[in-house]
């Protein structure tokens, strides 16, 4: 429990219509749906490990949005989170996944044999590809809520289960706090470091608390698969590498993970998932799949065109700058990726990414040759 | 009235209960009390203590200096009433390592009851911040009194504002780290209500964050008036700043010389400002606007969180006290650039800051001036401390303008000693002062024949006292004639050892006096007696010589010097000094009286 409020038994005794934030200037999905006939049902629950409706909510409402940006605007705090806040996570989740209904069922499929192509994606236009997904351990609340000490479980599990890894994925743990100058230096020149979250839609929500105890990056040897503990999930999964080859990516991101979770299964848990949710995380938006496969690819012509976005929405693909979520394309360089991440198996998702940037490069290829791209123009996937 | 009622059956807090049969605060901190108050709800915990306990080795802030794993252990499992925690009490300071030379609290208060719940980590660490101040121990003196401030009015050429902020906390409501948006609200409400009963000269006008328009906010912020959403992770990790800009508003009066925040990082921060030097005047104003605000707000049932020991209770443990920071701007091109500005401020116990605020750097010469110094003294003594501190720092100005040379002055004494001491020093009898101001040789010549008692009594105390003795005259003068800095300046160049066994005096008195005859000992225990009990071994005579003696030295003087010497009898070569006779009897023309016993 982040916040002092949220275990306010007390403030059960001032009327929910006294308590109801003032949404009257936000634009998230939370406060879209938050009515106050839902906050007055919901606000005198909480999951078994305490975790209240104040607490799910409080990022949405210090953080009240853009006008073009719609973001989620609620976390969770541990797997029950899901199941007790239903009235309110359903429609959220509804909305944000394009339709995905509470009856609806989510289909995992790791296998990366099933993968067509990905091979191929010309390395003249596409620089590096990435994969990454994220993953809870059962039995731990999640970052927004959990403990010191459960933090430092999650962490010593995951490096035990990590440690562990061999071959190509064997590997070496880096905590933060424990971390040399040198050490420091290298990641950040393999790009691999993460800081501490400045965004507050982040930092609202608690899961920055004691940094950085209890967190750090694990990589192998060759640098193509990389974990991070405890920063906005208990674990995010990471496979990378320079050039186009998504499906090299792919395949060692199925291997690893699937290894690990054979490893965690080894000690007597396994990572959060149903068959409704797929994978849980702490973002609703990261739910199901919790993938991006993307690509950084230099198209500066077809990024100036006039019909770039709409090209996107119907590849559903999503567009982003080379630093990440919330940054802008430098020199027509953008990190593509797929917009969604529950309703679509991994294989599905993954499958998009391809069949759509290799069409970019495309398109790409056509206007530097002053040609037209209206021929190749894709139908709405 | 309708919230009392409301306010007790929701069974918030027995201080509900007593201000309604109008108890007062006095059985309201009584009910503080560590004993009485009962843990809120249950805390929810996995791992044992030893597993949750923060990892403190890179930080430096005064939580982390005194959180033990051991004291950790021992409240982490504890709640307020409203269900605060340790956990979420110290998340600031285990977020915010520190600098390694500034040292931050590291701690907030989510309730009133934090301080008791919490005190086994509180205490220590507003020991730490306030110079020694043990809550267990000492009370804290509240004086709004402005009209006994002193020359208040600074030399405008230098000083170019002058303004006093505090805060106040509404009983019953929680904290800004942890009330709920409901009792926000509330917070917000009472105020503006108690604020929208101000008249005169203290008439003002609320604007909410939330409904302010455009003009209105550019006005506030070219008034400097407007606070904006904090950004500085020190408060935002304590959660004040959840559900921002929801009741949170600013009020203030038409003539824009008082002004109220509400619901910043407490309830109210209340500021009282002018352009100008006239500090006393915006003292006076600080005093009449808080105590109407009070009265106010008491109108309705509230009433401001204060206890004896701790003072005005806030959300952060350094603003505990008086929460009073009194300042001004001041130009001071020369004396900034001396290198003993620093120590000079240090001992006039002020601090310096940007115009800016804290944190923030001067701006060319111009420094933010203002107390260091929140708990342990009252507002009266602390603004007087900015006054005389601030015309000193002028008054260098002036000499280094002139090309003179200026002092560093001596540390300014601060009044946190045990009661005992304090009321030892304070009604010391003025007849003791008054009698000892004009005796320098005296002092030295009674005690030279005085029995070897006396001197085997005084032989054990540490050479230095002796060396203090001995040069007596003029440090009697100087020394003595304000008696308690007198008292702490000697004590000053006293070896520390006697120093820290002073400081408990009861102990001290009886550790120094163990070696001395048992008489000297029942002498000097009761400090107030004291000198009069010092005194008691002393020849009937040198008691009686000096207890009329303000009468006997006028009649004296008015006296021929007498032509020989008796034994027994003190005469001073000198035609201004005085002459003593150790006599028990006198008429204004005996010279050969009894001599009794002289020891």
């Amino acid at each position: 429990m982040p916040f002092g409020n949220t275990h306010n038994v007390l403030k059960l005794k001032y009327a929910s219509s006294e308590e109801y934030p003032d949404l009257s200037q936000h634009n998230n999905h939370m406060a879209k749906i938050l009515t106050p006939a839902i906050y007055e049902r919901l606000r005198s629950k909480q999951t078994p490990s305490g975790f209240t409706l104040d607490d799910v909510i409080q990022t949405g409402i210090d953080n009240p949005g853009h006008p073009f940006i719609m973001t989620v605007g609620c976390v969770a705090g541990d797997e029950e989170t899901y199941e007790v806040f239903k009235e309110l996570l359903d429609p959220i989740i509804e909305d944000r996944h394009g339709g995905y209904k509470p009856t609806d069922k989510h289909k995992t499929d790791l296998n990366a044999d099933n993968l067509k192509g990905g091979d191929d994606l010309d390395p003249n236009y596409v620089i590096s590809s990435r994969v990454r997904t994220g993953r809870s351990i059962r039995g731990f609340c999640l970052p927004p809520h959990c403990s010191r000490g459960e933090r430092r479980g999650v962490e010593k599990m995951s490096v035990e289960a990590l440690d562990s890894l061999s071959g190509d994925l064997k590997g070496k743990y880096y905590a933060l706090k424990n971390m040399t100058d040198a050490e420091q230096q290298q990641l950040i020149d393999d790009h691999f470091l993460f800081d501490k979250p400045v965004s507050p839609l982040l930092l609202a929500s608690g899961m920055a608390r004691d940094w950085p105890d209890g967190r750090g990056i694990w990589h192998n040897d060759t640098k193509t698969f990389l974990v991070w503990v405890n920063e906005e999930d208990h674990l995010r999964v990471i496979s990378m590498q320079k050039g186009g080859n998504m499906k090299e990516v792919f395949n060692r991101f199925c291997t690893g993970l699937t290894k690990i979770e054979t490893l965690f299964k080894d000690k007597g848990t396994s990572f959060m998932w149903n068959e409704h949710l797929g994978y849980v995380l702490t973002c609703p938006s990261n739910l199901g799949t919790g993938l991006r496969a993307g690509v950084h690819v230099k198209i500066p012509n077809m990024s100036k065109h006039a019909k770039f976005e709409e090209v996107l929405k119907r590849l559903r693909l999503q567009k982003r700058g080379t630093g990440g979520v919330d940054t802008a394309a430098v020199g027509g360089t953008f990190d593509i990726s797929n917009a969604d991440r529950l309703g679509f198996s991994e294989v599905e998702l993954v499958q998009m990414v391809v069949d759509g940037v290799k069409l970019l490069v495309e398109m790409e290829k056509k206007l530097e040759k002053g040609q037209s791209i209206d021929d190749l123009m894709p139908a709405q996937k | 009235m309708a919230n009392n009622f409301a306010r007790i059956l929701s069974g918030k807090r027995n201080v509900g209960i007593m201000s309604l049969i109008g108890a007062g605060s006095l059985t309201a901190t009584f009910l503080l009390n560590r004993e009485h108050v009962t843990a809120g709800a249950q805390v929810r915990r996995v791992y044992p203590a030893s597993a949750d306990y923060p990892d403190l080795r890179k930080h430096n802030n005064c939580m982390a200096s005194h959180l033990t794993p051991a004291i950790y252990a021992k409240l982490v499992d504890k709640a307020t009433p409203n269900g605060y925690t340790l956990d979420q009490a110290i998340q600031t300071g285990v977020d915010n390592p520190g600098h390694p030379f500034i040292k931050t609290v590291g701690m907030v208060a989510g309730d009133e009851e934090s301080y008791e719940v919490f005190a086994d980590l509180l205490d220590p660490v507003i020991k730490e911040r306030h110079n020694g101040y043990d809550p267990q121990t000492m009370t804290h003196p509240t004086d709004l009194d402005s009209s006994k401030l002193k020359s208040g009015k600074f030399d405008e050429r230098y000083v170019l504002s002058s303004r006093v902020r505090t805060g106040r906390s509404i009983r019953g409501l929680s904290l800004p780290p942890a009330c709920t948006r409901a009792e926000r609200r509330e917070v917000e409400k009472v105020v503006v209500d108690a604020l929208a009963g101000l008249k005169g000269d203290l008439a003002g006008t609320y604007y909410s964050l939330t409904h302010m328009t455009d003009q209105e906010q550019q006005q506030l912020i070219d008034d400097h008036f407007l606070f904006d959403k904090p950004v500085s992770p020190l408060l935002t990790c304590s959660g004040m700043a959840r559900d921002w800009p929801d009741a949170r508003g600013i009020w203030h009066n038409n003539t824009k010389t008082f002004l109220i925040w509400i619901n910043e990082e407490d309830h109210t921060r209340v500021i009282s400002m002018e352009k100008g030097g006239n500090m006393k005047r915006v003292f006076d104003r600080f005093c009449t606007g808080l105590k109407e605000v009070e009265r106010l707000i008491q109108e309705k049932g509230w009433e401001f969180m204060w206890n004896e020991r701790l003072g005005y209770i806030l959300t952060c443990p350094s603003n505990l006290g008086t929460g009073l920071r009194a300042g001004v701007h001041v130009n001071l091109p020369k004396l900034s650039k001396d290198p003993r500005f620093t120590k000079i401020l240090d001992n006039l116990r002020l601090q310096k800051r940007g115009t800016g605020g804290v944190d923030t750097a001067a701006v060319g010469s111009t420094f933010d001036i203002s107390n260091l110094d929140r708990l342990g003294q009252s507002e009266v003594q602390l603004v007087q401390t900015v006054v005389d501190g601030v015309n000193y720092l002028i008054e260098c100005e002036k000499k280094l303008e002139k090309g003179q040379d200026i002092k560093i002055p001596p540390p300014v004494v601060l009044q946190l000693l045990p009661i005992l001491v304090q009321d030892v020093l304070q009604p010391l009898p003025l007849l003791v002062q008054d009698v000892l101001k004009p005796l320098p040789l005296l002092v030295q010549d009674v005690l030279k024949p005085l029995p070897l008692l006396v001197q085997d009594v005084l032989k054990p105390l540490p050479l230095l006292v002796q060396d203090v003795l001995k040069p007596l005259p003029l440090l009697v003068q100087d020394v003595l004639k304000p008696l308690p800095l007198l008292v702490q300046d000697v004590l000053k160049h006293l070896p520390l050892l006697v120093q820290d066994v002073l400081k408990p005096l009861p102990l001290l008195v009886q550790d120094v006096l163990k070696p001395l005859p048992l008489l000297v000992q029942d002498v000097l225990k009761p400090l107030p007696l004291l000198v009069q009990d010092v005194l008691k071994p002393l020849p009937l005579l040198v008691q009686d010589v000096l207890q009329p003696l303000p009468i006997l030295v006028q009649v004296v003087l008015q006296l021929k010097v007498p032509e020989e010497r008796v034994p027994g009898q003190v005469t001073f070569l000198s035609s201004s000094c005085i002459i003593i006779r150790l006599s028990s009897t006198y008429t204004s023309q005996s010279n050969r009286g009894n001599q009794g016993p002289v020891h």
